[in-house]
């Protein structure tokens, strides 16, 4: 309980920091500039905080219905094709455009429809389906390659800017859509908590718990593709989050869904404020560094030495 | 006397205060500084980019990001009465959003030669620098040089157009496109350039399709002090420094004069 409590301050302490440093004015006399605070920095401590649920969210409901501890919106070519939607999209009708957001939702609701079309079929399995997921994320990437060697020089700027993840681009009615979002699926994911158990017990059981497994995979692509296709568009792509906060949870609390969502959607959102924090350099740096890298650079490591350290003290389970 | 002695000290703060300049690419800059210049008034340039090193004096000036991702909060924490950004460079959702914050800023286009003195005439404008004509005047008579040195080639429209390759990386060997800045000033010079028609804007090629297409001429753009040529050898191969060729100013211009020189002088030894 005080790990919690600790835990809500430190959240706390980042938010404010992230909201106030460096502020034009002065904090505690109330004169700060509050054109300033809302474009630049509420803007982005909701899109990062949004962004952490969504896609810490989005791995464990992949995980749970592709019944694989690897699955997740970025090893799955969700959203590179996501990325490679908007790309295109960008060439057509201009980036910062809603031809961007279609293009983005297109790549994803495409890609995860083809993923439930394999998953559907009774002669294949999960791990096909998410080979497969690998595969066209290796196509998508290259196809995003080709697609930029040909757009003119400043697309080229902002799509790889934007390819490099940045929670600074949305402005504020974008964040609240994807503030929204999240808000969508965590509530989605928090009710249908005890369909994704199901899963636990192997795909075969799952309706013998009274889950009818085709609608909940049906609503859950839904979801997340989404969700997905919407963080991709207002935030660019950024990896990782999806695959490591929910190891990261099940191993400190166990495998339940439901302390699972709640946790992981905390952590995730944590993290990509403190790494965003990071990416900003706390307003030092002349330049900043796309979130996606701090948190690849950052986050991964440290994730994967809590792993290591739990993974020697007490053995694995996923 | 008091009263008018307080509504000096009062007003003191916005005379001092005076013009703020922020530029926000190194081709904004190099211009935003030379009318500056012209007018013995830099010091109105607070802040640039990375990469804005031309002229000498505004490298240690204040960075707010690189052109291509600016730090907005540090510009508009700046408080900056004029913001000179470029088309070509910055990126224009980052342009708006500034405007959106009061920010006062005047896009430049400076990819085309001929454009130049219109776009320099609007920031002249937008600064306010009405009397810095005179940068205009050495403008025409630089790029009059130039003519004249391109001129003979240019002349002769019954002389054969001679294929140029603008190599702008080694390993792989890149080359630019069509649709670069670098077309322009192959057509300038009064080449025609060997993938004018690319797809990709830097095409890549191998080096056996490089010695088969053979382009009569190559121009290679080294992009570091340290880089090396590709093509040390070969015939009718020149090397410019990227720095000086990389959007059109002064520098540009010199770099064009010294080309010229630089191909008769190779073309009379061969004749």
């Amino acid at each position: 309980m005080r790990r919690n409590w600790f835990f809500v301050f430190i959240f706390l302490l980042f938010a404010g920091v992230q909201l106030f440093q460096g502020v034009p004015g002065e904090v505690f006399s109330g004169t700060i500039d509050l054109k300033f605070l809302t474009e630049f920095r509420l803007n982005r401590l909701l899109v990062s905080c949004a962004l952490g649920v969504i896609l810490t969210l989005s791995g464990i409901v992949l995980q749970a219905i592709f019944s694989n501890p690897l699955a997740e919106p970025y090893t799955l070519g969700v959203a590179s094709s996501s990325a490679l939607g908007a790309a295109v999209a960008a060439g057509f009708f201009g980036a910062h455009s809603m031809g961007m957001v279609g293009g983005a939702l297109f790549g994803a609701i495409f890609v995860t429809f083809i993923l439930y079309s394999i998953l559907k079929n009774r002669n294949t399995t999960a791990s096909l389906a998410l080979l497969t997921g690998v595969m066209i994320s290796h196509v998508a990437a290259a196809m995003l390659t080709v697609w930029t060697s040909l757009s003119s020089p400043d697309q080229l700027h902002t799509v790889l800017n934007w390819l490099m993840g940045d929670c600074t681009r949305a402005n504020f009615s974008q964040s609240l859509i994807l503030l929204g979002m999240a808000a969508l699926l965590f509530v989605w994911a928090f009710f249908r908590a005890g369909s994704m158990d199901a899963f636990l017990f192997g795909e075969n059981w799952v309706e013998s718990f009274g889950v009818n497994k085709d609608r909940f995979r049906n609503e859950a692509i839904l979801v997340v593709s989404l969700a997905i296709g919407i963080s991709v568009a207002f935030a660019g792509v950024v990896g990782f989050l999806g695959l490591m906060v929910p190891h990261f949870v099940r191993h400190a609390h166990g495998a339940k869904h439901r302390s699972l969502v709640v946790r992981s959607a905390a952590i995730g959102a944590f993290i990509l404020l403190g790494s965003d924090l990071l990416s900003r350099g706390f307003g030092m740096w002349n330049s900043e560094i796309p979130v996606g890298a701090i948190l690849a650079i950052v986050g991964v490591p440290f994730l994967l030495s809590v792993l290591w350290r739990k993974h020697v003290a007490g053995g694995i389970a996923t | 006397m008091m009263f008018w002695l307080g509504i000096f000290l009062g007003l003191w703060p916005a005379f001092a205060e005076g013009r703020k300049i922020i530029c926000l690419a190194p081709s904004a800059c190099e211009w935003t500084a030379e009318i500056l210049l012209e007018q013995n008034k830099l010091s109105d340039l607070v802040a640039t980019v990375e990469y804005a090193n031309h002229p000498d004096q505004i490298r240690s000036l204040e960075k707010v990001g690189a052109y291509t991702r600016l730090n907005l909060e540090k510009i508009v924490t700046l408080k900056p009465t004029h913001v000179v950004a470029s088309k070509d460079g910055n990126q224009p959702e980052q342009i708006q959003r500034l405007t959106r914050m009061g920010v006062r800023v005047h896009v430049m286009d400076f990819l085309k030669i001929h454009n130049v003195k219109i776009q320099a005439k609007s920031l002249m404008e937008f600064l306010g620098e009405f009397r810095a004509e005179k940068l205009l005047d050495r403008w025409d008579h630089e790029l009059e040089k130039v003519d004249r040195a391109f001129g003979l080639k240019k002349d002769s429209s019954a002389q054969k157009i001679e294929a140029v390759a603008i190599v702008v990386g080694c390993s792989p060997l890149v080359l630019a496109g069509g649709k670069t800045f670098y077309q322009e000033a192959v057509e300038f010079m009064g080449f025609e350039n060997a993938v004018k028609d690319s797809a990709p804007l830097y095409p890549r090629w191998s080096r056996e399709r490089f010695q088969k297409e053979n382009p009569k001429f190559t121009i290679e753009v080294l992009m570091s002090t340290d880089a090396k040529p590709c093509f040390p050898g070969r015939e009718r191969n020149f090397v410019v420094n990227g720095d000086d060729f990389s959007s059109v100013n002064f520098r540009f211009l010199k770099s064009l004069q010294s080309l010229a020189g630089k191909i008769s002088a190779s073309e009379a030894i061969r004749r």
